[in-house]
């Protein structure tokens, strides 16, 4: 019954490691292209992308607005929901620099998301057709920041 | 019952909102799935997800901390995966005033979008995977800071030590 976890952990970081190269092709076509309703819910959209023309619409501009984008995976659970559905929940932290001036000098940003997906069995593998990332809200954020901070000084005294 | 009926979903995200409304944890507790040890509650001011048993804790905690709950739905997308398995995705529009701590007179709140999961056992409809998405935190902070710039420039907050003094 478990035999697909490794299947599926590999299947997440292949679709995350998309990201290096800004392949969003690559993305798609991890997801279920059959599905009518797929639901993609990025952390940054203000609304829930469903339907293949607002997801396609989106994976488009994100090469537009970002120059460089990768992320990372961690701390992946896998639960069979179905005998052809799967939930697997995992961290994800991006990093990315978003796209401007060339003479204006820019930092890379990275934060961490949690994600729940979920992905159906299909004869060419498992494929998405569920995905939302959710950050920690503004008021945990800040929280995290201040720890941080007093971490920080702890190590400079 | 069509295997595509949504509306038994549809009544248990219903019921889910008004119990955390009524600040309910009995009822909140009775719509999740406690014989599954795997299941999962993401809020999101929690960094760490409750897993299986911790998750009546928290839901019991959050209620008792709390004079005022508010929490609504809206803009809800459901499915039935298997005739035994619901999906919910949706908006919420929370509110909360804690009767604890320094902030306990302010009332805050926010929006987040809402994945739940659902299963059916024995003719009963129950959660088991609830996860909350905010926006992300660096797009929440400009809003605020354009929500500041819409006011304008005259609209300066009045300090209660003027006030006060008048």
């Amino acid at each position: 019954m478990t035999d697909f976890i490794p299947d599926l952990i590999a299947l997440v970081e292949r679709y995350v490691g998309y990201s290096e190269g800004m392949d969003f092709e690559g993305k798609r076509a991890l997801w279920d292209v059959d599905d009518p309703a797929p639901l993609l819910m990025p952390e940054e959209a203000h609304e829930p992308l469903i339907g293949w023309p607002a997801i396609n619409a989106y994976l488009s501009k994100s090469r537009v607005i970002m120059e460089s984008l990768k992320s990372r995976t961690a701390n992946h659970r896998v639960r069979q929901v179905a005998p052809d559905i799967a939930l697997v929940t995992y961290d994800m932290r991006w990093v990315a620099t978003l796209a401007g001036p060339a003479n204006v000098a820019r930092k890379p940003i990275a934060a961490d998301v949690r994600v729940t997906a979920l992905l159906r069995r299909k004869p060419e593998g498992w494929r998405f057709f569920h995905l939302m990332e959710g950050p920690v809200d503004l008021l945990s954020m800040a929280r995290l920041a201040a720890e941080r901070d007093v971490s920080e000084s702890a190590k400079q005294n | 019952m069509p295997p595509n009926d949504t509306s038994p979903l549809e009544g248990v995200v219903a019921a889910w909102a008004k119990a955390w409304q009524d600040r309910k944890p009995a009822h909140l507790i009775a719509l999740w799935d406690k014989s599954d040890a795997e299941s999962w509650y993401l809020s999101a001011s929690s960094v760490e997800p409750f897993l299986g048993n911790a998750v009546v804790g928290f839901i019991q905690r959050r209620c008792l901390n709390a004079s005022t709950i508010g929490y609504q739905p809206s803009d809800l997308h459901l499915r039935r995966l298997a005739p035994d398995l619901g999906l919910a995705f949706f908006q919420l529009a929370w509110s909360e005033q804690t009767n604890r701590g320094l902030d306990r007179s302010l009332p805050i709140g926010g929006h987040v979008r809402v994945t739940m999961m659902m299963r059916q056992h024995a003719g009963v409809w129950s959660v088991f995977h609830y996860a909350e998405a905010p926006l992300a935190p660096l797009l929440e902070l400009q809003a605020f800071y354009e929500a500041v710039a819409a006011e304008g420039l005259d609209r300066m907050p009045t300090r209660s030590f003027l006030q006060n003094a008048s």
